[in-house]
């Protein structure tokens, strides 16, 4: 009853996000705030399914699996509770609307929340795990400038620098903000992000 | 004051601790040390309660109300029992399970609503848990289970109130008539009252009156979803704790859960896995019902369980803000505040006005608050200094908008506590008990006046237009630090390893990772020893308690027993190398074992520690290693479980009553905003705010806490606002695409200069920052500098578009 009434909120609440004081784009539907894109959003799927499981295919952080899944799966169950990713957050339940379950998928930042597991067949998939233990220099960066408080969000924070990195080596702090917008953190520790993409650029561009 | 040398008199200087200072060249106060707890939680790799999952776990959730007031006739669940996976499905009516609710004496000001049930069969406001609980094997089962049991439910809806006004109103419907058969008010008390304020009013230059009107709700909106992890093993319970105050929670978690059979586990095993944003009361009343779903769930299945519930952290508690005050102040031609009045209505809630009397020197001050019901989530712990705030940043800018003065004149005039100036406070508080004659509120003013430029930036009201058509504003205010119970002290143990590093055993205080990080700088420098040689085990027992909310003032709190006992390992590794003990000289034939020979004959006094070496103050190079001495103590079960002969634990020891009641630390905002008079639109494009920590412990934390201060703080202030349904009472927004919380957008520059006078009354002098960033939360943050831009005074916050051109008149 509850999920019912926070969809219909969710729907007219949309707009709201528009009295943002400052730029911020509203969280379209299947798709972060950078611009990334993923599959619709699922609500109302989380009752028993009665639908035959189907089989996926995916590499996750350079390892294969084989999986079986039901329809109404989302990514980021299938991440977290299947394959004990832990990284892969939940914080605006599943409203695609936090960036706490980003991971990157085929190369670019998406929502694990708002995309099914079935529809991730073939999918290249990196975790902030994997990220940490290829010991990228975004890892050093976000310890040593105190991006984590409680640190829950951090994770998302971090792949989505990472799709940011990859894609622009070099960013200004604008950009920083842009592909950030759609990681939301209570902690309030956004300045320490934008020190720490800056530092990891520089490592690896070898300055430092 | 009399009798100010006496106490002191009665304080020996080894118990004076604020004027303890940490030892010189030590790795307190420095910046770039590596946060302890960063690595697992930048790699996703730190487990928080909600990603536990047991073998076999079953799910719990509870049924949330439809309606803002209603009670339950009739509840059906025998098709939601029927269900295939469910394994049991918990009534308010069930007649063998304890419901009682054991929050009432502990939590009793935020809790009354429950009716002295934890499942009750009345809602107080939509959303509310209350009627069943359901257990099931996936959490779409329980899902599925509750939405069969809301269509077995035959309510009676009853009228309900969404405003506080409207809840005194003579016509009101009763909303609880079995409390109160004549109006809705649940408690009518004056809560400050400090010399007399009609006199005040009669001898006053001016008298103006105000009001400030929050009607919608700021809540904490998240982080990690409200859960709960129990298991029982034969008589042995053990759980994964979501919440800050374990200590508490514990009792209710393991309170017996059958009426008749009142057995009780006979051990009790917590962890405390890292906490997603468990701020306050976010963490307390809450987390103690949601621990005790998950204790009866797991009781009455034997299986473990894990309840969710993705409501109650994220969208029940509003702070303390939430309702109306009408403001009537006096004062001078010079800004002299001479008599203050308010007002106050709201739900429920803590006092909200110590900032008066310890931030002005105002004589005449009266707060009179009616509490009334009315069918909104309670308020709670999330912010709840920042009320304090918006009171005396309100009063501050009122009075120099009256008198077209510069706010900060007007602060720094009337600064003070308890009706007393400043002068008066050195005289009588600094001076006896031996603390600097520095003036905090000059010294964080003059650090932020230069890092905002404060002098070239502020101006006369609604005056500055910039070149992109947007007008100008930069407001101001001040209030005293936050430093409660200051001298009360955590119990930590610590432990020296055979390796020479030392283990702080303390249970987990809260969310952040400061506090890890600063407990071991403190040891590391007190004992001696490397930063990176001290590391912090957070442990799943009792005994070492880190007084909560640590996350609030942990360091307030908690760094008194840190030196204490820090200072005892010292202690200890020094006796050690002096006086070796037999276990010492056992291998050596029960002679001194040579490594210990140079040091025979010393005196403590005589030699120290630094980077983990002992040596000789007059002759540096007798030295020795501490691992050196840590290696000799014994090995073997006992000697790990009691941390070997290198263990302390004590708990601090009580000292005499002080006059730490003053509040002698001083901290500022500075915000600098533009106005679109055409749309509304508020742009903040800078936020200074110093504050004077007494002491810094890290000055990286401090940047953290503060920066944790100000984006909530402006979104409570500028956006952040749950609305409801007039006509069903139903929350409209409750969820992170309706209720905009603030992005890495939507804030230009924050800078937190820190200031330390030394004049807190913790350890070191430190009065702790984790409360620092409540000054910026304050939902009337940007009230002054709206109004130094468009030339008017805005009543209700937060300051939406909306309301900004109403004020205009263009709306």
């Amino acid at each position: 009853m509850l999920a019912e009434k926070q969809k219909k909120a969710a729907k007219s609440a949309k707009l709201s996000r528009t009295r943002m004081p400052k730029g911020t784009a509203s969280a379209g539907k299947g798709s972060m705030r950078n611009g990334a894109t993923a599959a619709p959003p699922v609500h109302g799927t989380r009752i028993p399914s009665t639908i035959a499981p189907r089989t996926v295919r995916m590499t996750v952080n350079g390892r294969p699996y084989t999986l079986h899944v039901e329809p109404n799966w989302t990514l980021r169950d299938v991440l977290r509770q299947k394959l004990g990713f832990t990284s892969v957050k939940d914080f605006c339940n599943g409203y695609g609307a936090c960036g706490s379950c980003a991971v990157i998928m085929d190369g670019r930042p998406a929502l694990s929340c708002m995309a099914i597991a079935a529809d991730c067949d073939g999918a290249v998939i990196e975790t902030a795990e994997g990220i940490a233990d290829a010991r990228h220099p975004l890892i050093e960066a976000y310890i040593m400038n105190w991006t984590a408080q409680c640190g829950y969000c951090t994770p998302g924070f971090l792949v989505t620098a990472k799709a940011l990195l990859d894609r622009i080596p070099n960013p200004t702090v604008q950009d920083i903000k842009e592909a950030l917008a759609g990681n939301l953190c209570r902690c309030g520790t956004y300045p320490a992000h934008i020190k720490a993409i800056q530092d990891a650029a520089k490592v690896l561009k070898g300055e430092e | 004051m009399t009798g100010a040398d006496n106490d002191k008199n009665k304080i020996p200087e080894k118990n004076a601790l604020w004027l303890w200072r940490p030892p010189e060249g030590g790795y307190i106060g420095r910046r770039g040390l590596r946060p302890k707890e960063a690595p697992e939680k930048v790699s996703g790799r730190a487990l928080y309660t909600n990603d536990v999952y047991l073998p076999g776990m079953l799910y719990v959730k509870a049924f949330h109300s439809p309606y803002a007031h209603a009670r339950i006739r009739k509840m059906d669940t025998s098709k939601a029992e029927a269900l295939p996976g469910v394994w049991a499905v918990i009534r308010y009516d069930d007649p063998e399970i304890d419901l009682s609710d054991p929050y009432q004496p502990v939590l009793g000001f935020m809790w009354f609503w429950h009716q002295n049930s934890i499942l009750p069969d009345t809602a107080d406001y939509q959303g509310v848990r209350l009627g069943a609980l359901v257990v099931a094997e996936s959490e779409q089962i329980c899902d599925h289970a509750l939405k069969l049991i809301g269509e077995g439910i035959e309510w009676e809806q009853l009228p309900f109130i969404l405003d506080p006004e409207r809840a005194i109103q003579p016509d009101a419907p009763l909303l609880h008539p079995e409390r109160n058969s004549k109006n809705n008010i649940w408690k009518d008390a004056v809560i400050l009252d400090q010399g007399d304020v009609e006199k005040g009013f009669a001898s006053s230059d001016h008298v103006v009156e105000f009001s400030e009107i929050k009607n919608e709700d700021d809540v904490w909106a998240g982080v990690e979803p409200g859960c709960m992890v129990v298991q029982w093993i034969g008589d042995n319970l053990e759980f994964w704790y979501h919440g800050q105050r374990i200590g508490v929670d514990v009792n209710f978690i393991s309170a017996p859960v059958y009426k008749k059979d009142k057995r009780q586990p006979k051990k009790v095993k917590a962890h405390t896995p890292f906490n997603g944003a468990t701020f306050g009361g976010n963490a307390m009343g809450l987390a103690c019902q949601l621990a005790r779903y998950a204790a009866i769930a797991a009781r009455k299945t034997m299986r473990p369980v894990k309840v969710v519930d993705d409501y109650s952290m994220s969208w029940e508690g509003n702070s303390f803000e939430t309702g109306i005050a009408r403001y009537k102040v006096g004062f001078n031609n010079d800004g002299t505040i001479v008599a203050i009045k308010i007002d106050i209505y709201q739900k429920n809630g803590l006092p909200i006005t110590s900032k008066f009397i310890d931030t002005l020197k105002t004589p005449n001050v009266y707060v009179h608050s009616t509490h009334t019901y009315w069918n909104r989530p309670h308020e709670s712990c999330w912010k709840d200094g920042a009320a304090n705030c918006t009171l005396v940043n309100l009063v501050v800018n009122k009075v120099a908008a009256c008198l077209n003065m510069d706010p900060i004149k007007v602060q720094l005039l009337n600064d003070g506590a308890f009706g007393h100036d400043m002068a008066w406070l050195d005289e009588n508080v600094k001076k006896p008990y031996g603390m600097p004659l520095r003036d905090s509120l000059k010294e964080v003013i003059e650090a932020g006046k230069k890092a905002f430029d404060w002098d070239r930036k502020w101006h006369a009201p609604g005056t500055r237009r910039l070149p992109n058509g947007r007008m100008h504003g930069a407001g101001f205010y001040a209030v005293a630090g936050w430093h409660t119970g200051a001298r009360k002290g955590g119990v930590p143990g610590i432990s020296m390893a055979r390796d020479g590093t030392a283990t702080v055993f303390y249970r987990r205080p809260d969310c952040g990772q400061s506090a890890a990080t600063t407990y071991c700088q403190i040891v590391a420098d007190e004992i001696g020893l490397r930063y990176d040689d001290v590391k912090i085990e957070f442990i799943d027992y009792f005994y070492f308690d880190a007084v909560p909310p640590a996350g609030s003032m942990g360091s307030s709190f908690n760094t008194f027993g840190l030196v204490v006992n820090a200072r005892k390992m010292k202690e200890l590794l020094l006796d050690y190398v002096i006086n070796p003990p037999a276990e010492a000289m056992r291998a050596y034939q029960n002679a001194i074992p040579p490594a210990l020979a140079p040091f025979q004959g010393k005196t403590k006094d005589e030699l120290d520690i630094r980077d983990g070496v002992i040596f000789e103050k007059a002759h540096p190079e007798n030295k020795l290693p501490v691992a050196k001495v840590t290696s000799m103590q014994p090995r073997g079960l006992e000697a790990a479980a009691e941390g070997g002969s290198f263990f302390v634990g004590d708990k601090a020891p009580e000292l005499p009553d002080v006059k730490e009641k003053y509040t002698l630390v001083r901290q500022c905002v500075f915000v600098e905003v533009e106005v679109d008079t055409e749309t509304g639109q508020v742009e903040v494009t800078k936020l200074v705010h110093p504050y004077d920590v007494g002491q810094s412990l890290n000055p990286d934390v401090h940047d953290q806490q503060l920066y944790g201060g100000a984006y909530p703080g402006i979104g409570v202030s500028a956006t952040e606002a749950i609305f409801y349904d007039p006509r069903t009472g139903v929350r409209l927004n409750d969820n992170l695409l309706g209720y905009p919380i603030l992005t890495i957008l939507d804030v230009g520059d924050i800078e937190a200069p820190i200031v330390q006078t030394h004049l807190g009354w913790s350890a070191y002098g430190l009065c702790g920052c984790s409360e620092g960033g409540k000054a910026a939360t304050a939902a009337a943050l940007l009230v002054p500098a709206v109004y130094n831009a468009i030339g008017k005074w805005i009543e209700e916050t937060p300051v939406t578009p909306e309301r900004v051109l109403r004020a205009l008149g263009k709306a």
